[in-house]
C-alpha cells in the first residue's frame, strides 16, 4: 500500500513497464554459444586448421612456452606446463556440461519417480521419503561429494569408466535425488484427490500407471523450470570438486582443476590461468539460470555456496 | 503437538546421519586400510580387524561406534596421530568466526536490499541486490576468493599495514592471523579473545583477515537471503492486514516494523540459521583458497593424504551441527508464531 | 457534475477515477464515481463484483493498490481535499475520522499480534491524550461486541477466533479509532447465514450508537437493504443511479437497477437470478453508458452521447438517457 501524491502517481502511470526480456534473450543466446561450443569441443583442433583461431591441442605441453600472457599465439595465455588454455577451456565446455547432465539426469529421475511416488502413496511411503530427504540434504553438498569420494576411494566399481567422474556423477545424482523429490512431490500432492486421479483408478489402472500418465505430465512445468538450475548448480559443484583435486585431475581440461592450476600463479600476477576457466563456469551458470523464467535460486541446504 | 514431532524428526535424521557414517566408514574397508596402508600380509589385516572389533556382529559394532561417538570419539588421525576430535576442536571455532562474520556481512547488503526490494519492486536498489544476487549465485566462490586476492594484494596499489606486502599466498597460508601469535583461547573466536586480552590491535588484525574470506562466501551465499526477504516483505506488504492497519491511521514506520518486518521475518531467521548450519560444511572451497584453518580446509587435507578418519568425522560434524541447527530453527519460530503454538 | 460548495456533507466523492497500471495494461475500476454521505446516515452501496465497490471506499482513504491512482475527481472530508492532504494529515484523517471493515476479517487481522495488542495500538493511534487505559478501553470495546469474555478474547490470536468472532473483532478495531464514518467492506460475505444477521445488527447499532455514519457495500441488495437508509447502484465504475431505500426498491429509473431488483426478490429467499449478457471489462474506458450492450432500453442516443446526470431532488440522483420516471 502506498500513499503518495496525485501528480506522484500520475507519473507513476506514465512510466510504463519494461519487462526483463531483454536481458534474458542474451542469456539465452549466449547458453546456444556454450551449447555449440560443448558440441564442437574435441574437433577444436580440426576447426582451427580451417579458420584463423589459434588452437592447440589441448593436452600436449608446450615446455618452451609455460605461463605466458594472452597473446596473438594464445589468446587466454598457457598454463605451467605450456598448455594452451583457450583451446582448454573450450574442451572442457562439453566435459563439465556432460557430467553436470548426466548426473542431473540421473537423480533428478529418480527423484521424479520417488516424489511422484510419495505424493501418490502419501502416509508412511511419503514420510520416510521427506526423512530421506531431510537426511541427505543435512549433508553440505561439498563434504557429501568428499564422503563419497571417500568411501568409494578404494573401491574399482565401475570397471572401464573413469572412477573420478563416475563418482562426480554419483555425487551430482545425489545432491539432485532430494531436490527434485520435493519439488515434484509439493506439486502433485495437491493432485491426489483431483478428479482425474480417482477417474483413472476407478478405470482401474495401476498405481504406477498414475503416477507415470497423470503425475508426471503434471508436474513438466516444474520439473523443466528446475533443469537448467540444477545444471547450473552442477557445473559448480563439480567444479568446486575438481578444484580441490576430486573428480577430474589434470592435465584433462575441466575448469575448476585449470582454476587450482592458476591458484598457485595467480599471486605472482598470472592471473590468465584462473580467471578464463572461472570466468567460463560464471558466463555457463548465467547462461543457464536465464531459461528459468522467475529467477529463482535453490534456496537453503540447495544453495549455491559451493 | 509440533514440538514433539520436530522432536521425533530431529531423532530420526540424526540417527539416519550417524548411520551413514558409519556405513561408509565400515562398508567400504576404509579403517583398516587407513590404518595400515596397502602391502600388509593377510595375517595382520585379520589381527588389526579383531582389535578393531570389526569381526563382531554389526548390530554391536554400529553400537559401539555410537557410544564412541557420544564420548566425542571420532577416531585418530593417521598421519598426526593426534585424535581427530581435538584437531576439530581447534579447527571449529574458526569456521564458526568466518560463518559468523559472513552473515554479518550478509546483514549489511542482502537483507537491507531484500527489504527495501520488497517494499520498492523495480527500484534502483531493488535491481543492484537483483544484480548483486545474479551474480552471486553464477559465480563459483572459490574463484571469487581467488579473484579477491589477485586484484586486492598483487594489483597495486598494494594493502598497506597490518599486512604489509603480502607474501605468496599459495602454499604459504593466509590463515586468521598470518605469522601472529594468536590470542589466548576462550571462546575460540580470535576476534573475540583478542578483545578480552584487551589487545585491540589483534582484534583488527583478527577481523582484517576475516573481511575477505567473510565477503567472498557472503556474496555466493547471500543470494537466497535477499531473495526471500524480498519475496517476505512483499507478500506481508500485499496483506489485507497491513492495508487494514494503514486504514486505521497507524503511520507509514509503524506498519512496516509492527506489521510488515515481523510478518517477513521467520522465514528470514529461518533461512538465515539454515545458512549458518550449511556454511559450517559448504564454505570448504573458501577456506582452502584463504588458507582458513578450519574443519573444511582440514578435511580437504585428510582427503589430500587418504586419512579418511578426519574426512568422515568432518563430514558428521557440519550434518549434525546443521541438523541441530535446523531444530533451533523450528524452536525460533515456535516462539515467533502463535499460528504454531496449538 | 461538482456537487457545489459544502452543504454539510461529511463525504463527498464527485468524479473519481482511478486507473491499475497491471502488467497486461492499465485497468480502470472507477470512471467517475459521485457520492454523499452526510452524518449519522447510513448509505449502501450495490453491485456485481468488478463494478468499482470496494475500490470506492479505497480512494476514500486513499488506499491504492500497487500501481493503482486515482485519475482524476475530487474526494472531500466536510470541506477538505483529501487528495491533497499530506502524508501526516492523511494519518489523522485515517482512522480517526473514517475507518474501514474488511471483507475478510480473519485476513484482516495480523496474524502475529494478539487481539489485545491490536486493538490497543489502533486506539492509541487515534487518541492524544486520553485518560482512558487502553487495555480497559480494549476490554470495553469487545463487551461492546457482545463478547461474553473479553479478557479470554484479548489473549487471543487471529487464527483462533471463528469468522463471525474475527468480523467483530474487525468492527472493534474500526470503532475504536473513534471516526464519524465508517467503511464496511461486504463485511458479512464470509460469515454463515444467522452469523450475518447477528453482525449486521451489532454494526448497525453500534453505530447508530455513536451517532457514526455507515457506508456499507455489498453485492448482496438484502444485507444492503437491511441496514442502509441510503442506496446507491454501482455499474461499471460508476454510481448509475442514488436515492432513498424505499424509492430505489419500488421505483427505480435505471435499467440496470431494475434488472437487479428483478432479479432479487425480497420478498423469497429464492436464488438470484442473473441479467442475460456480460459484464463490461474494466480495462476500457466508456464514454458512454456502459450497460447498454445489456440494456432492454436502448436507444440511439445512448451510441452517440455521453451519460447525462439527472438531480432527481431529495438526493435522487440518476446516470441514464432515459431519464425518471421512463415506466
Amino acid at each position: 500500500m502506498t500513499t503518495i501524491s496525485p501528480q506522484r502517481e500520475r507519473r507513476v502511470l506514465a512510466r510504463t513497464l519494461v519487462g526483463p526480456t531483454a536481458g534474458i534473450t542474451i542469456r539465452r543466446s549466449l547458453f546456444f554459444f556454450m551449447l555449440f561450443l560443448a558440441v564442437i569441443g574435441p574437433w577444436i583442433e580440426t576447426i582451427g586448421q580451417w579458420i584463423p583461431i589459434p588452437v592447440y591441442d589441448p593436452l600436449r605441453p608446450d615446455p618452451f612456452n609455460p605461463v605466458s600472457p594472452p597473446s596473438a599465439e594464445h589468446w587466454f595465455g598457457t598454463d605451467t606446463l605450456g598448455l594452451d588454455i583457450f583451446t582448454r577451456v573450450i574442451v572442457a565446455t562439453r566435459v563439465d556440461f556432460t557430467l553436470a547432465l548426466i548426473g542431473v539426469m540421473l537423480g533428478g529421475g529418480l527423484g521424479c519417480l520417488a516424489g511422484a511416488w510419495s505424493a501418490y502413496r502419501r502416509g508412511w511411503v511419503d514420510m520416510i521419503a521427506l526423512r530421506i530427504v531431510e537426511v541427505v540434504q543435512s549433508f553440505p553438498v561439498l563434504l557429501l561429494g568428499l564422503a563419497l569420494f571417500a568411501a568409494l576411494g578404494p573401491l574399482d566399481i565401475f570397471g572401464p569408466v573413469d572412477h573420478g567422474m563416475a563418482v562426480l556423477v554419483i555425487a551430482i545424482a545425489m545432491v539432485n535425488f532430494p531436490l527434485y523429490l520435493r519439488q515434484v512431490r509439493s506439486v502433485l500432492l495437491p493432485l491426489t484427490e483431483a478428479e482425474f486421479v480417482q477417474a483413472a483408478k476407478c478405470a482401474g489402472l495401476g498405481a504406477w500407471g498414475i503416477v507415470w500418465n497423470h503425475f508426471i505430465p503434471n508436474a513438466r512445468g516444474q520439473i523443466l523450470a528446475l533443469f537448467p538450475l540444477t545444471c547450473a548448480y552442477a557445473i559448480q559443484i563439480i567444479a568446486g570438486l575438481s578444484f580441490i583435486g576430486l573428480g577430474i585431475e589434470p592435465p584433462n581440461p575441466e575448469w575448476g582443476s585449470m582454476i587450482k592450476t592458476g591458484a598457485t600463479l595467480i599471486v605472482q600476477g598470472h592471473w590468465w590461468v584462473s580467471v578464463f576457466p572461472g570466468a567460463f563456469i560464471v558466463l555457463s551458470v548465467y547462461s543457464l539460470t536465464g531459461f528459468s523464467a522467475r529467477s529463482e535460486t535453490l534456496v537453503g541446504p540447495g544453495g549455491t555456496s559451493a | 503437538m509440533f514440538l514433539a514431532n520436530r522432536v521425533v524428526i530431529l531423532a530420526v535424521v540424526l540417527l539416519a546421519v550417524v548411520m551413514i557414517g558409519f556405513t561408509i566408514t565400515r562398508s567400504t574397508g576404509t579403517p583398516l586400510y587407513a590404518s595400515l596402508g596397502m602391502a600388509v600380509s593377510e595375517a595382520i589385516i585379520e589381527q588389526r580387524a579383531e582389535e578393531m572389533g570389526l569381526n563382531e556382529p554389526i548390530v554391536v559394532q554400529f553400537w559401539t561406534y555410537v557410544v564412541h561417538l557420544l564420548q566425542g570419539d571420532l577416531g585418530v588421525s593417521r598421519i598426526s596421530r593426534i585424535p581427530v576430535a581435538e584437531d576439530i576442536a581447534l579447527k571449529l571455532p574458526a569456521t564458526a568466526e568466518m560463518v559468523f562474520f559472513t552473515l554479518m556481512v550478509s546483514f549489511i547488503w542482502a537483507i537491507p536490499l531484500g527489504v527495501r526490494a520488497g517494499l520498492r519492486p523495480g527500484g534502483r536498489l531493488a535491481k543492484l541486490g537483483e544484480g548483486m544476487a545474479q551474480f552471486g549465485v553464477s559465480v563459483p566462490a572459490f574463484w571469487l576468493g581467488l579473484l579477491f586476492i589477485f586484484l586486492l594484494y598483487f594489483l597495486p596499489p598494494r594493502i598497506p599495514e597490518p599486512l604489509g606486502p603480502l607474501p605468496a599466498l599459495f602454499p604459504p597460508p593466509l590463515a586468521r592471523l598470518g605469522s601472529v601469535t594468536p590470542p589466548e583461547m576462550v571462546t575460540g573466536f580470535y576476534t573475540v579473545d583478542a578483545l578480552i586480552a584487551g589487545d585491540f590491535r589483534l582484534a583488527w588484525q583478527a577481523l582484517w583477515h576475516l573481511i575477505l574470506p567473510a565477503v567472498t562466501l557472503s556474496l555466493t551465499s547471500g543470494p537466497p537471503l535477499f531473495r526471500v526477504t524480498r519475496t517476505a516483505v512483499s507478500e506481508a506488504l500485499a496483506s489485507p492486514f497491513v492495508e487494514a492497519a494503514y486504514s486505521y491511521g497507524l503511520g507509514r514506520r509503524t506498519v512496516l516494523i509492527r506489521d510488515v518486518l515481523r510478518n517477513a521475518s521467520p522465514p528470514v531467521l529461518n533461512l538465515t540459521a539454515m545458512t549458518f548450519g550449511y556454511l559450517i560444511g559448504g564454505g570448504v572451497l573458501v577456506e582452502v583458497v584463504f588458507s582458513w584453518p578450519g574443519i573444511g580446509s582440514y578435511a580437504v587435507w585428510g582427503m589430500d593424504n587418504s586419512d579418511y578418519d578426519v574426512v568422515l568425522a568432518v563430514v558428521i560434524i557440519a550434518a549434525v551441527i546443521y541438523v541441530i541447527l535446523y531444530f533451533i530453527v523450528d524452536l525460533i519460530q515456535f516462539a515467533m508464531d502463535p499460528r504454531l503454538r496449538d | 457534475m461538482n456537487s457545489g460548495p459544502a452543504n454539510g456533507a461529511l463525504l463527498t466523492l464527485s468524479g473519481v477515477e482511478v486507473a491499475i497500471n497491471t502488467r497486461s495494461g492499465p485497468v480502470h475500476p472507477l470512471q467517475g464515481v459521485d457520492l454523499q454521505v452526510f452524518p449519522g446516515e447510513t448509505v449502501g452501496l450495490v453491485g456485481e463484483s468488478g463494478s468499482g465497490k470496494s475500490m470506492t471506499l479505497r480512494s476514500i482513504l486513499r488506499l491504492m493498490p500497487p500501481g493503482g491512482a486515482i485519475t482524476g475527481g475530487t474526494v472531500k472530508w466536510r470541506d477538505r481535499s483529501v487528495l491533497d492532504l499530506d502524508s501526516d494529515e492523511l494519518q489523522t484523517y485515517r482512522g480517526a475520522e473514517v475507518a474501514m471493515i474488511y471483507q475478510n476479517p480473519v485476513t484482516a487481522l495480523d496474524p502475529m499480534l494478539s487481539v489485545e495488542r491490536q486493538i490497543v495500538d489502533a486506539f492509541k493511534a487515534n487518541r492524544e491524550v486520553s485518560d482512558v487505559v487502553p487495555e480497559e478501553f480494549a476490554r470495553d470495546a469487545l463487551r461492546d461486541l457482545e463478547f461474553g469474555n473479553p479478557d479470554a478474547i484479548l489473549n487471543r490470536y487471529p487464527h483462533q477466533l471463528s469468522g463471525g468472532m474475527a468480523q467483530r473483532v474487525n468492527i472493534a478495531l474500526a470503532l475504536a479509532c473513534g471516526p464519524s464514518l465508517i467503511l464496511a467492506d461486504e463485511p458479512t460475505t464470509g460469515l454463515d447465514m444467522t452469523t450475518q444477521v447477528r453482525v449486521l445488527d451489532l454494526l448497525e447499532r453500534q453505530v447508530s450508537a455513536r451517532n457514526a455514519a455507515l457506508l456499507f457495500i455489498s453485492h448482496d441488495l438484502r444485507a444492503v437493504s437491511r441496514v442502509a437508509r441510503n442506496i446507491g447502484i454501482m455499474y461499471a465504475g460508476r454510481v448509475v443511479e442514488i436515492g432513498p431505500r424505499e424509492r430505489i426498491l419500488t421505483e427505480p429509473s435505471h435499467p440496470y437497477a431494475k434488472a437487479l431488483l428483478e432479479c432479487v426478490d425480497l420478498r423469497t429467499d429464492e436464488r438470484p437470478r442473473s441479467i442475460p449478457g456480460l459484464v463490461p471489462r474494466m480495462t476500457e474506458e466508456y464514454d458512454l453508458c456502459a450497460f447498454r450492450d445489456r440494456c432492454t432500453s436502448r436507444m440511439a442516443v445512448c451510441d452517440e452521447e455521453p451519460l447525462p446526470l439527472h438531480e432527481l431532488g431529495g438526493r435522487r440522483r440518476l446516470l441514464c438517457h432515459l431519464g425518471p420516471n421512463n415506466g
